[in-house]
């Protein structure tokens, strides 16, 4: 199969949505499938079908997807499971091309005629020739031509490609990257993967110029073997970030239960991503952060930080947090530590050994001053530079923290090494507004922004045995 | 000087400065030894090398204890420094003054209205209420965010030291004397490194046979221990060393900052189960598998409930359909508060069960207002307060956009007043709880011992 053609299912002319009730009372997925394309700035044709007629909105509710004047690219299903069937024989019909099920109740439910049903409704589709997403899980998501499955999810697009099994956990997906700053081609939902699986979507995004970052949360695979290859394929053309979920046990089970996935064991998955040079992360938060540093960071020469901040326990902390994530802690030389002791006139309350610890008192051009320093060393890959906002008792915290994003948001001509600023000590209310708001400013500026040092280090260390693996891989091409 | 007034400190206070003057109508006297009524206690925030002179002074005054905010000391590069250092410590030790620090915050006591932190227009003081938590942190900034964070999650503190370089007072001190306080149900602490290695193993030894000690070693890395060493002249020791002796005495060990809260929280308001069998229950088939992984690596186990129990909540829902009813269980509360409030019942009052983690996520709504749901499950946990005879601990997570975030941070305060344990991911949570279970399996242990 080419996977090229999948591209149409991001781009249908027309609408049907399956399962839309002309009683705005009630709640109604189909109806909200509706208001979500319409919300998205869809452009096309949406044609609402219920089995009881009516209006909705000043549009005509078709009983059958038959009755539709006009041709249907696209099916968005929101009835129930047993009715199914019959929808796919209608859709044949009238030339339907793909078929969303939002409708669950089929292999991953305890009762065995969930998984008939399943079957009986898929034969029909592969006879017909119609691709099927799904079922149990919530379709496709392009802000660039406004197909989305949420009311209010962004109208802006960017260059991270998805594909995740859990309809709720591609929505938190979306929401925890807009929140730091990451935007997605395209996203797509596909649950029980009955037909398109994890591999289709795999080959597309790899071929797919609007995705520079493939991102993908799996419970389990249909196809373990044309996996491994489309992942390797994939991954010599661009990162590739995996979240494989249902690693235990237990987490198996709930798997099953959720999409009828085969979760297959924690070891194999850890051997199989390494060796096709995929990056393995293991929280949805991770998943962001690696997003997040493979596109606003630029690739370190190695793995020499030098860990910038404020206060004497969080500079403690930061040492051990990036040594465990991967990365090395050089100790400054002893010129570079004069030429800051010369800045700062004194050490007192300061370290200058590295993790540097400054004090912002001296206002942001000395910060930027002494940062400048730091970076110039020739042994210094990186910069870690960490503001956090709960730690300051005698003054408010508005003033220091806001001396040190000054001086960071003043490094972007200054220095050229990459640079990772971690905000965080938010317990507050208080503190959250103020660092929300830093935050916003610096991802404007294009910095990566991390909630902490930990998570920044090791995202960053992912990041880089990404690339000494492909350039690995890609000398071994090279050299036959 | 605003700290302890605008705390609510009752006994005088005293501002001393060489060049003297007013300050607030108070005055400030040119010396310790011009003040007329006695002096118990001195906070320095002086320049190091006038720090001999201040002690000869407050020995002169019969000055109990002295905190240096000071710092300056061990803990830079320079000679002068140290030499420093060992100055005052001779002094001290003639004079019979105990210090607390140098190069640290010194002291937060709700009860008697000591505090370090300063209140501003937009930023909160330390908390007025007190708690059983009794910290002592080597880090001043560090316990600062302790505190913060603690009593966002309604845990409170008896008392806080930080103590910094400790070359007087150190952790074998502190922690002998909250073993010892009948304030402090709980200990926890913050430690770079020891002054007495042996002294504070038996200390601890002792400590935790009569109540919980959770520590947080940091400095544990190569350059972590360099890091201490520059911050707080700390010897940091192998972090193989701490794990052993941290697990033979007792203690649990806990990795971060928030970890130091989060197993606080455990041990005051998760009631101990009677073994680790796990009811995860919540809404997202995604969120659930994730769940499941997290608790399972924590060392809870999740039983699948019995075949009678999953029956009677599909007939309840009359379908399976987008709902999980195995272990995790997940249930949209679409049907009803009521229909979620008797579910979480009967899962509760499953034999296999042991306790209850209940899980709302705030940012997987897409197409209904997540207001509408989340209120729906906040408000059934609240009501289930007291019906339910299990532990129960409450994650809510994944607030990550704005309006997730507020609503979140609404309801952690509903329900922290309520009582409820709550934390920020099921991870965390379940990693708390296994150590609390652990502790009380180690006390058992070591009374069987015994």
């Amino acid at each position: 199969v080419d996977n090229s053609t999948l591209d149409y299912l991001f781009h249908p002319r027309s609408i049907a949505i399956a399962g839309v009730s002309p009683d705005q009372t009630k709640f109604n997925v189909g109806l909200r499938y509706m208001q979500s394309l319409f919300n998205s700035g869809f452009k096309g044709e949406v044609y609402p079908v219920g089995p009881g007629g009516g209006e909705i909105s000043g549009s005509r509710i078709y009983r059958s997807i038959r009755d539709i004047p006009d041709s249907v690219d696209y099916t968005i299903s929101a009835i129930p499971a047993r009715y199914t069937p019959h929808l796919v024989a209608d859709c044949a019909t009238k030339g339907v091309k793909a078929i969303h099920f939002f409708t669950a109740g089929f292999g991953e439910i305890e009762d065995e005629r969930g998984g008939q049903l399943e079957s009986a409704m898929l034969e029909i589709a592969r006879q017909s020739g119609i691709r099927i997403i799904g079922p149990n899980c919530m379709g496709l998501y392009c802000p660039r031509t406004g197909l989305s499955f949420g009311l209010d999810l962004p109208r802006r697009s960017g260059p991270v490609g998805l594909f995740a099994q859990s309809g709720v956990n591609s929505v938190i997906c979306i929401r925890e990257a807009t929140a730091r700053g990451v935007y997605f081609s395209k996203v797509v939902s596909y649950g029980n993967a009955g037909d398109l699986n994890e591999s289709d979507f795999l080959k597309y995004f790899a071929g797919d110029l609007e995705t520079k970052v493939i991102t993908a949360y799996i419970e389990g695979v249909r196809e373990g073997s044309r996996f491994a290859t489309a992942l390797r394929e994939a991954a010599k053309a661009k990162p590739v970030v995996v979240l494989k979920a249902g690693a235990t046990e237990a987490g198996t089970r709930a798997a099953v239960s959720h999409t009828s996935a085969i979760a297959g064991s924690n070891e194999i998955w850890r051997n199989l991503l390494r060796q096709a040079g995929a990056i393995q992360v293991n929280s949805i938060e991770e998943m962001v952060d690696v997003n997040l540093t493979l596109l606003s960071m630029p690739l370190p020469k190695g793995r020499n930080v030098a860990i910038i901040g404020q206060g004497g326990g969080p500079s403690v902390l930061a040492a051990d947090d990036c040594l465990n994530a991967g990365l090395a802690v050089p100790m400054l030389p002893v010129e570079v530590r004069q030429r800051l002791k010369d800045i700062y006139a004194s050490e007192t309350g300061s370290s200058f050994r590295n993790p540097v610890d400054l004090n912002p008192f001296l206002g942001s051009k000395t910060l930027v001053d002494a940062i400048r320093t730091v970076a110039d060393c020739g042994q210094v890959d990186l910069l870690i530079i960490h503001v956090p906002f709960d730690i300051w008792l005698f003054i408010n915290s508005e003033y220091p923290t806001g001396v040190f994003i000054e001086a960071i948001l003043h490094l972007n001509n200054v220095v050229s090494k990459p640079v990772g600023v971690v905000l965080y000590s938010q317990t507050t209310d208080e503190a959250r507004q103020l660092a929300s708001e830093a935050q916003s400013r610096l991802r404007e500026a294009g910095f990566a922004v991390y909630p902490s040092i930990g998570r920044a280090a090791s995202a960053i260390n992912k990041v880089i045995e990404y690339h000494e693996w492909r350039q690995k891989a890609t000398k071994g091409i090279a050299s036959g | 000087m605003y700290a302890l007034v605008g705390f609510g400190f009752r006994g005088k206070v005293y501002p001393v400065n060489p060049s003297g003057g007013e300050i607030d109508g108070t005055k400030i006297y040119a010396s310790i030894k011009d003040i007329p009524g006695s002096v118990d206690y001195v906070i320095s925030a002086i320049p190091a090398q006038h720090t001999p002179q201040l002690i000869t002074d407050c020995a002169a005054k019969g000055v109990k204890a002295i905190h240096f905010f000071t710092s300056g000391f061990s803990e830079i590069e320079d000679e002068e420094g140290e030499h420093l250092a060992s100055e005052i410590l001779e002094v001290v030790r003639q004079s019979g003054i105990r210090v607390i620090g140098p190069n640290c915050m010194g002291l937060y006591c709700p009860r008697t209205g000591l505090s370090f932190a300063l209140e501003f227009p937009g930023q909160s003081g330390f908390p007025k209420q007190s708690g059983p938590v009794g910290l002592f942190a080597q880090s001043g900034g560090n316990s600062n965010y302790c505190i913060r964070e603690a009593s966002a999650k309604g845990v409170y503190f008896s008392k806080v030291v930080s103590y910094g370089n400790a070359v007087d007072l150190n952790e074998s001190d502190f922690l002998e004397y909250f073993a010892g306080d009948s304030e402090t149900e709980v200990i926890a602490a913050y430690i770079e490194g020891v002054k007495d290695g042996s002294r504070f193993a038996r200390a601890l030894k002792e400590a935790t046979k009569v109540k919980p000690v959770i520590i947080f070693k940091v400095g544990a890395t190569e350059t972590g221990t360099r890091a201490a060493a520059s911050h707080t002249g700390a010897v940091a020791g192998a972090s193989k060393v701490w794990e052993s002796l941290l697990r033979q005495s007792g203690a649990i060990q806990v990795y971060s900052l928030e970890e130091v809260v989060d197993v606080s929280l455990a041990f005051l308001r998760v009631s101990l189960p009677e073994g680790r069998n796990t009811a995860v229950i919540g809404v997202g088939g995604g969120a659930s598998v994730i769940a499941a992984d997290e608790c399972s690596n924590a060392g809870l186990t999740l039983p699948t409930l019995p075949v009678q129990l999953r029956r009677r909540l599909r007939d309840m829902y009359t379908t399976e359909a987008g709902c999980i009813f195995r272990n995790p269980v997940d249930m949209a509360p679409v049907t009803g508060k009521k229909m979620l409030a008797d579910s979480i019942r009967a899962i509760a009052d499953c034999d296999q069960i042991d306790l209850l983690i209940m899980h709302v996520a705030f940012d997987m709504w897409s197409l209904i207002d997540v207001n509408d749901v989340t209120a729906a499950y906040i408000e059934t946990i609240l009501d289930l307060k007291g019906t339910i005879d299990k532990p129960v601990a409450v994650v809510l997570h994944f607030c990550a956009v704005d309006r997730a975030k507020e609503l979140a941070s609404r309801a952690q305060s509903r329900l922290c007043e309520a009582g409820f344990a709550v934390y920020s991911s099921i991870g965390r949570a379940a990693s708390a709880i296994n150590k609390l279970i652990e502790y009380h399996e180690w006390r058992q242990g070591s009374r069987e011992d015994a």
